[in-house]
């Protein structure tokens, strides 16, 4: 599902948006730094202080994506499910050090501080232009 | 005939199998690739262990095997890596540190693993922004956008970091990452070696001050390394010993350090005099040097009288500093000697013993009663061999420390 052509748009170069909504049907909408590509079905986000998308999160685990690719502004839409919490491990470990690769240039490396890593489902993944004019992909 | 007819489920499979066989074709080559890589790096790149020689070949390699425009190397110091190559960068940034867990090759440091970071400026920019600091300024390319960093690790030990960088914001894929993965260990290996080479060698130069080589190869030994307790060797040669007359009184008049920095002024001066004439530095006993002359005594004596000479020189330049001028005594014996290593287990030393050692040393001390500064014995003036260059001046006997029979002393002026 995660293609080679996608990948650029997973490392973090141009923030992504993240739309979730609350157990009362509220959406809320939010710019991340980074999506990490997990494996070819799977997406993590980094847990540090946006606490709303993941109070979100635990009542309605579905949520959406757009990522940019940096080459093409191409925007990419992923529907995604929150589909367990990792706060040790590979994944956990890969994130966490680059997190403070950056934060550390600030002396702020007590404060970015990963918590966990929320590790979700791709269920789908579509240009914007496909998903504005569903049509003309047909 | 006909043709043979295929069912669609056929070709399907006969397709489907095309493809796995292409992609494990193309595994294959890319294993080969691999090794190939890994023979070349081995076999020629990496087989030097001269650390900059090192150093350039794998620059190179990174810039034109791998396609790698600007690298950097940093050493391992313990709580910080130092940039010790570069390649790329206008500004060499040689010297320049990195505490362990700064930025993305500090991190990498810390936690002994690669790390492949895209957007570097956004990311940067990003923590600014939220926690309104500046970042700190680390050695990388003025906008470097790309960085993978590796842990250069042999076992458990890290070694240092190697960097490759970029401008371009999406410059490095997995298989960037792969390629450095591989040829890790093989250069840090290889750094390593050269590195302990280097310091190998540092420590030999350094033992040699201390045991001179010359002795060594008394010895027949190449290296300090092959000694042991009881090693010897004798032969005939010949003793100098000099020593600053009346210094204790001069260094009373001088502060601890202006003493030592007296000495090693003076020592500065005679001691590669000794060398220039084919002889070695046995020992210092204070501001008292003995020294052996493997060689003809004419060595030793030509030694003497260029030590003398140099000593008007250096009381002109300690009289600038307002130092009153300083008398040597120098006396010459030759005869047979034994090198050899003495001591016990975990302290020896190398050093020269025999009768001829002792002569030498009450030789130098009778010249405070002569009118001479360099005084010789009989055996020496026996084996000058042309002594037609020197003024020799028969002082007669004198009373030796410990010994039964007066020994006939001489002294030795250049002939003007």
């Amino acid at each position: 599902m995660i293609s080679e052509e996608l990948m650029p748009a997973l490392q973090g170069i141009v923030p992504a948006w993240i739309v979730t909504t609350s157990d009362d049907n509220v959406p809320n909408c939010t710019c991340i730094s980074q999506v990490y590509p997990v494996d070819e079905n799977h997406v993590a986000l980094s847990n540090q202080f946006f606490s709303k998308t993941f109070r979100n999160l635990q009542s309605n685990p579905h949520a959406v994506v757009q990522v940019i690719h940096p080459a093409d502004i191409g925007m990419w839409l992923l529907e995604i499910e929150h589909v367990r919490t990792e706060s040790d491990g590979p994944l956990f470990d890969e994130m966490d050090m680059q997190l403070a690769a950056i934060a550390s240039m600030s002396n702020m490396e007590d404060v970015f501080k990963l918590q966990s890593a929320y590790v979700f489902k791709v269920h789908s993944v579509t240009q914007l232009s496909e998903a504005l004019h569903p049509a003309a992909t047909l | 005939m006909s043709e043979p007819v295929f069912s669609t489920e056929i070709k399907q499979q006969m397709s489907e199998n095309q493809r796995q066989i292409d992609q494990l074709n193309e595994q294959l080559s890319r294993k080969t690739d691999e090794i190939k890589i890994i023979q070349t790096i081995s076999s020629e790149i990496l087989n030097t262990l001269d650390l900059e020689v090192l150093f350039g070949n794998i620059m190179a390699l990174m810039h034109e095997v791998f396609g790698f425009d600007y690298c950097m190397i940093l050493l391992n110091e313990g709580s910080l890596l130092r940039v010790a190559a570069s390649h790329g960068h206008d500004d060499q940034g040689l010297g320049i540190t990195v505490p362990i867990g700064k930025g993305v090759i500090g991190t990498v440091a810390q936690r002994r693993k690669i790390m492949r970071m895209m957007g570097l400026r956004m990311r940067r920019r990003y923590v600014q922004k939220v926690t309104g600091t500046d970042t700190e300024a680390l050695p990388t390319l003025e906008d470097a956008d790309s960085q993978i960093a590796i842990p250069l690790q042999v076992k458990d030990k890290l070694v240092g970091v190697y960097v490759v960088e970029s401008e371009k914001a999406n410059a490095f894929n997995a298989l960037d990452e792969e390629i450095l993965t591989i040829v890790s260990n093989q250069v840090a290996a290889a750094i390593d070696n050269a590195a302990a080479y280097r310091e190998l060698q540092l420590l030999a130069e350094a033992n040699s001050r201390f045991v001179p080589r010359e002795f060594l190869s008394l010895l027949q030994k190449e290296s300090i390394t092959e000694t042991e307790l009881n090693d010897q060797t004798e032969g005939k040669m010949t003793v100098l010993f000099s020593d600053i007359r009346d210094f204790t009184p001069l260094s009373e008049s001088m502060t601890p350090a202006e003493a030592f920095a007296f000495v090693n002024d003076y020592l500065g001066t005679m001691a590669p005099i000794i060398r220039e004439y084919g002889g070695f530095i046995d020992k210092y006993i204070g501001d008292a040097i003995m020294a052996i002359f493997p060689g003809s005594p004419q060595d030793a004596v030509a030694a003497g009288l260029k030590m003398e000479e140099s000593l008007q020189h250096f009381n002109q330049h300690t009289a600038t500093a307002g130092k009153p001028p300083i008398r040597i005594g120098i006396g010459i014996h030759t005869g047979q000697l034994v090198a050899g290593i003495i001591g016990f287990a975990d302290r020896l030393e190398g050093t020269v013993i025999g009768d001829c050692v002792n002569t030498a040393s009450r030789l130098e001390g009778a010249t405070k009663d002569l009118p001479v500064s360099l005084l010789v014995s009989e055996t020496v003036v026996e084996e000058l061999g042309d002594a037609a260059e020197y003024a020799i001046d028969s002082l007669g006997e004198v009373e030796i420390k410990g010994k039964k029979e007066k020994l006939k002393v001489y002294g030795i002026a250049p002939r003007s």
